[in-house]
């Protein structure tokens, strides 16, 4: 059996998702949002990505987060490691739900998922894939830190930048501040 | 911490055993899902879509409390495919399906399992007298579903495409 933990930072709860994430996920997968990482999607297709979150847990035994904003209960993203067949390493992937861009909630909630997957899932590295065109996203990886390695190709989302993390060694060495 | 537990329960036949899916069985799965012979279940899927394929499975189980369980043959310990209640937006009720792969064919089973599946979803998971969904030129599926006691009830569409919605009798809720 898995046991998915929950995390707290400063303005988020990272917990796992559940069947009442549904119409989040809808929204967001609904719209135009969500181009660079799959969708737009039907509704019937969103719940087979609710699904499929909660399905590399157990397989992978760790997986995304469903990130709630703590003061509304709200669902402000999906926040975690990824690494489904096809993926060129383990990843740090974050998807904001529609209305939660702009705030930094993907930062902080993606910084707390690379502190687990270093210091609990023993990643000794982590990349982030972004889609070119996605500026937000690039924007964050670069907060976090990360550089532009390189491209890689997917037979479905086409070419996505890599952009890696820096290591645990790394963060040891300057911490979080070396990088602001 | 929260228990990520599908709680897939075990169910036992004279010649199978209806059980999770496992990693172990994605080599066999995705060498059935490049074959055209997919074509009626959602086919042909490369194996990134196959990997995918398997972990909803287990996401549906946790979801929804039901879901496809994967057939062992007790004989070989082979897999030879998977049985069991679907439930997502698209689908009108939950649905009994079933998918035999090509070396375990023409031995009855389909049959075995899918009846398996569709009395413990009835004693179980609360779902009897529930419908199939049958593509129109499965002929080999409507007459399954014809020996299980299903029968035709009206025209239906799943996920944009056209098919048959087939009927089961009730065979009794909680005992």
């Amino acid at each position: 059996m898995i046991q998915i933990p929950t995390i707290s930072t400063p303005r988020l709860t990272l917990r796992p998702m559940e069947a009442r994430d549904f119409a989040s996920f809808t929204a967001f997968f609904a719209s135009d949002r969500s181009k660079f990482v799959g969708g737009p999607m039907t509704a019937e297709q969103s719940w087979r990505a609710l699904a499929t979150e909660l399905g590399h847990w157990q397989l992978r035994g760790f997986g995304r987060w469903a990130v709630e904003e703590s003061e509304t209960g709200e669902l402000a993203g999906i926040i975690g490691p990824w690494f489904p067949h096809g993926w060129p390493e383990p990843e740090l992937g974050w998807d904001l739900m529609n209305g939660f861009e702009g705030k930094g909630y993907a930062t902080e909630a993606a910084l707390a998922a690379r502190e687990y997957a270093y210091d609990t899932l023993g990643w000794e590295t982590a990349i982030s894939l972004v889609a070119p065109e996605n500026a937000g996203s690039r924007n964050v990886a670069k907060r976090m830190g990360a550089t532009f390695e390189g491209t890689f190709d997917h037979e479905r989302h086409g070419t996505l930048e890599i952009w890696r993390h820096p290591s645990p060694q790394d963060l040891a060495a300057g911490g979080m501040e070396a990088y602001a | 911490m929260t228990a990520l537990d599908p709680n897939i329960p075990t169910v036992k036949t004279d010649r199978l055993i209806l059980r999770a899916p496992h990693a172990d069985d994605l080599p066999r799965m995705t060498a059935f899902f490049e074959t055209d012979r997919s074509h009626m279940v959602g086919g042909p899927k490369s194996a990134a879509e196959t990997w995918e394929s398997l972990i909803k499975r287990l996401g549906h189980w946790t979801l929804n409390g039901f879901g496809l369980w994967h057939l062992t043959d007790k004989a070989t310990g082979a897999f030879i495919g998977w049985t069991g209640m679907i439930f997502a937006p698209g689908w009108d009720e939950p649905e009994l399906g079933w998918t035999v792969m090509d070396e375990a064919e023409g031995k009855g089973f389909a049959f075995e399992a899918a009846h398996a599946a569709r009395d413990f979803a009835a004693r179980n998971q609360g779902l009897d007298g529930v419908i199939s969904y049958i593509a129109h030129a499965n002929d080999r599926s409507m007459a399954l579903a014809t020996r299980l006691g299903a029968s035709y009830e009206r025209e239906g569409e799943l996920l944009g495409k056209t098919c048959q919605v087939w009927r089961h009798p009730q065979v009794g809720g909680a005992a």
